[in-house]
Formats: structure tokens, sequence, C-alpha cells
């Protein structure tokens, strides 16, 4: 119960008592489907689809990727640099579930922006939606990328102490991203080398194969799920494992107790 | 069994030894009331992350306790300035802000008018209080209190230790601080630390035996001249000069001279500097 309460409190927090944190998490994908797809005029693709059905993955993208790689990570170093971390995990709160709170207030975010941006691009450009089977396989799959890009954010914080260092690591990560998955560029224009690296990379599917689900092509992509799949396991056990590593102690609940009850209790005077 | 207990701890950060208790062992048993002392560096709250297994060391430390049954209040609690009181206790304690018990302990601890203020506006005062509150919510069995008191004006340090005076019945307390007056009527025994290396640790009754610390007559520095001839050293604390009485008879020499002098004189039956003095003194290090 306890976490959820957090959970919620973390959400007020970003969502209503830090301005930049809304900014980029929420308006910030909107504005660029606006700016794009109202400067470059919403064409039509073939078969019925038009310039958003597909622009709508980048700007999903545009929107999940500050959200986990500099808007998580800081918020968690930020913590662990003021002492909040430390001091909640000294009131007993177990410090792998304050990070799991984070990441599932961050992964409420995204589909906030989600919801935000599908419903935007439905009601100005006309964006094209899927029968519900098919927009379950996809939120599946945009699930588990949003994991991955998640846990990569909590690797971050976990891995680099001060805030400034897990902003730049964080931002230059996100404009890396962004380049060589097709947010900035065009993805068909990058060099075969870059393309065959980023294969490997799960934020490419978002923005270059979900439009497949979106376009009934498809209703799984078999690559995406196995390379998620292995990204979820590793992130996971490096994070517990280097969260172990900082708070041992107070992650093990069982220790051996001492037995309070069997000694005496005597007035604070008399110990003297 | 005790609680903690350290053997031939040691702590390095970057070649440089931050606390060396080698060939030294400090056990820790349930109701100890520990006041842990020294200068600045001395390494007091080292030993306090060290027993938290907060902070890499090499030697020995057994714990015989759950991490749940110690409640932890250091001198910067740091917590996010954007969440509300409010929000944080009903968070920390895990309770509905409504619930009665904690609205009554809330109106113990003087929190309950804070509760829709952020935390980044509260006073030091108030941010202690907070702490306080929270820690003590679930009623932990050890206390580690690391100087809660720095940095506060006279009248909230003042209550704030009448908080501690009430709450620690029963437990077993360590208490960091600087303000040796705040722990000679708390604490049993003495951790004494400087530079990173363990002086002494004891009984606070014994430690005054071992030292030969009667009792302590504090003069002015001109009236020092009076009890040249009992004494042939006292130490200089502000402007004045503190006599240590290793016995009682040595008490009542001194007594009667500075009586017959009729100068002013201040009295102290067992006092923790001048013990921490003597030991500074008499183990060379100063």
């Amino acid at each position: 119960m306890k976490y959820i309460r957090y959970c919620f409190i973390e959400l007020k927090i970003i969502l209503f008592r830090t301005p930049i944190a809304m900014f980029f998490s929420i308006l910030f994908p909107l504005f660029m489907m606006a700016i794009i797809v109202g400067s470059t005029g919403n064409i039509e693709i073939g078969e019925g689809y038009h310039f958003i059905d597909k622009y709508v993955f980048i700007a999903l993208g545009l929107g999940a990727i500050p959200t986990s790689l500099v808007s998580l990570p800081i918020s968690i170093a930020v913590e662990k640099e003021i002492g909040a971390f430390e001091r909640y995990v000294l009131f007993g709160i177990n410090p792998i579930g304050i990070v799991l709170t984070k990441m599932v207030a961050h992964f409420f975010i995204t589909f906030i922006q989600f919801i935000i941006v599908i419903f935007f691009g439905w009601i100005i450009f006309d964006l094209q939606l899927l029968p519900f089977h098919y927009f379950l396989l996809f939120l599946m799959h945009f699930s588990l990328c949003i994991i991955v890009l998640l846990l990569i954010g909590v690797l971050l914080a976990n891995l680099f102490h001060r805030v400034q260092v897990v902003q730049i690591i964080g931002m230059f990560l996100m404009f890396l991203l962004l380049a060589l998955t097709g947010g900035i560029t065009d993805y068909s224009t990058l060099p075969e080398t870059i393309k065959n690296v980023m294969a490997y990379v799960p934020i490419t599917y978002l923005m270059n194969d979900f439009y497949k689900i979106w376009f009934l092509e498809t209703s799984i992509l078999p690559n995406f799920l196995s390379l998620a799949i292995i990204y979820i396991i590793l992130l996971t056990l490096i994070n517990l494992f280097v969260i172990y590593k900082n708070y041992k102690f107070l992650i093990i609940n069982k220790q051996k107790e001492f037995p309070f009850h069997l000694v005496p209790k005597h007035e604070f005077e008399q110990r003297r | 069994m005790d609680i903690f207990s350290l053997e031939n701890v040691r702590v390095r950060i970057k070649d440089k030894m931050i606390l060396d208790l080698k060939n030294r062992s400090i056990h820790i048993s349930k109701g100890d009331v520990i006041g842990i002392i020294g200068e600045n560096g001395a390494g007091k709250t080292t030993f306090i992350r060290v027993l938290l297994d907060l902070i890499k060391f090499e030697g020995k430390v057994e714990r015989n306790i759950s991490f749940q049954s110690i409640g932890v209040q250091m001198q910067k609690n740091g917590f996010s300035g954007l969440i509300k009181v409010y929000e944080l206790i009903s968070f920390i304690c895990n309770s509905s802000i409504k619930d009665k018990q904690l609205t009554e302990k809330m109106r113990d601890f003087q929190i309950d008018h804070l509760l829709n203020k952020r935390v980044e506006s509260l006073s030091g005062g108030e941010l202690q209080r907070l702490t306080l509150f929270l820690v003590m919510y679930h009623d932990p069995d050890v206390l580690i209190f690391d100087e809660i008191t720095t940095g506060l004006d006279y009248q909230t340090r003042k209550s704030v230790l009448n908080y501690l005076k009430k709450i620690i019945n029963n437990k077993t307390v360590l208490m960091v601080t600087h303000y040796y007056e705040e722990i000679e009527k708390l604490a049993n025994k003495l951790l004494i630390l400087h530079q990173g290396r363990l002086l002494d640790y004891g009984f606070i009754d014994s430690l005054f035996e071992k030292y030969e610390i009667f009792s302590t007559f504090t003069l002015k520095k001109d009236d020092f001249s009076l009890l040249e001839e009992t004494t042939d050293k006292g130490y200089a604390f502000e402007d004045k000069v503190v006599v240590i009485n290793r016995s009682k008879k040595e008490e009542d020499k001194r007594l009667q001279i500075i009586q017959k002098s009729n100068c002013t004189y201040d009295y102290k039956k067992k006092d923790f500097y001048s013990l921490y003095k003597k030991i500074i003194e008499q183990k060379g290090v100063i």
C-alpha cells in the first residue's frame, strides 16, 4: 500500500510540481507531432494511410526516450544526492521498492503521453485506429519497449551518483538514440552498418516497425519480443545486483534478531 | 548476545584512514545509551555508517538485529523539497493521514499544523521534529541519533532534547554529539574518538574512575593562582581555567581555599569535557 501511495505522490510531483518534467513528458511529443506533421503536410503514404499514421510512432518515441533516460534517472539521482533515497531506506523502505515505484510512475507518464498523442493524432490529423485485439498487442509491445528504456534509466542512476553526470549521460544517450532510430532523420537514409547495430536496440522497433501492428500487417514482432525479453532480464539482474550491493544490510529483512522480549525492561535511571 | 559487535574495523577512503579500530573490539548491548563524542573529523558519523553498513569497511561487524528495529536520525535528513508533509507522513507511516492514532502522535510532536506545507519550506527545527516523529512512529528498539541538534537554536534544541528524554526509556540509543551536556544526563556509556582512532569505550562511571576525575572547579584565569599550591595544572576553557579534582579529599582541600578567598567558581560533579580532555592528554594525541 505504501508504494501505491508513493507512486501517486511521484505522479503528482512530476505532473503538477515540476513544470520542466511535465513539458518534456507530456507536451514535447505533442508539439513535435503538430510541428512536423503540420509543416510537412499530412500526405497520403499509400493504402489509405497518411503521414501521421507513421509519424505517431516517432512522436511516441520522442516522449518515451526523455521520460525514461532523462526524467527517471534524474529523479532517482536527485534523491540520492540530497540524501532522500538513503533517508527513505533508513526509514525501512525497501530501496528496490522505491526504484520500482519510480519506474511505475514514469511508466504511467508514458501511458498518459501515449493516450494524449493518439487522441490528438486522431482528432486533429485523422489518425487511423486499429481493432481492439491488435490494439492490445500493440500495447504489449509498447509496454515492453518502455520497460527496457526505464531499466536503462534506472541503470544510469545506479551507476552514476552525481545528478549532473546522470543528466549529461542521459541526454547524450537520448540524442544518440533519437538520431540513430529515426527520431531526427529518416531511418532508411542511415548507413547499413548503423542500421545493423541498431537492430539490437529495442527502441528502433518502436520508431520503425511498430507501425506493422498498427497497419495490421502482423500481430507480433518476434525479433523485438525476444530482444526486449533478453534486455529486461539482463538489465533487471544488473540493477538488482547494484542496489543489493549498495544497501545489502538494509534490504535483508530477516537478520538474527536480538531477543528483546527476553530482556527485562527497566527504567532509564537504573541503567547507569 | 550483543546487538552490535565490531572487531578490527577500519575505513579507508582513497588511501586515507577515516576510522581505525584495529585491535579493538566494541560491543553494544541491549539497554546501552552510548554517547559518541569527538571533534570534527573524529570518525563519529563514519562509525554510525559502519554499523548500518552504509560504507565500505575492513574488519568484522556483527549485527543481531534487523534494520526494521532500528530508528536512525541524521543531522541532515534529505527529503525531496517538493513533497508535502502529509504525503511524506502517509508514505513513511503507511497510514491514512486521518488515522486517529497518527493524528494524536502528530500533535505530540507539534507537527500537525505543518501538514500542507512543502518540506522545502520547513525550518530546521520543524524538519528535525518531523524526522524524529517519523523515526519514532514504528517504535524501534534501537535508536541512532547523529548530531541531531547541530544548527538548531537554543529553544528548538531544548525541545528536541526534551522529546528524546521522554522517548528513550527501555531503548538502546547511540547518540553522536558535539554538545557534551546533551549526553551527560542521558548516556551510560561513552565512546570517544579522535582523528579516526578509538581513545576509549566503556561505562561512564568506570571511565571517570579510570581517568581519576571526581569533580571539577571552573575559575576565572586570575583566580587560578589560588590553587597553584594544590595543583600543577588546569586547562583553559574560554576565558576560564578548569581544575580537575581526582578525589573527594582533593575536592575538599581546594574548596576550602576557594571559599576562603571568596572568589566565584563553578562546580561540576562529572564533567564530560574534562574527561575528554584528560583522555586526550593521557593518550598523548593533542
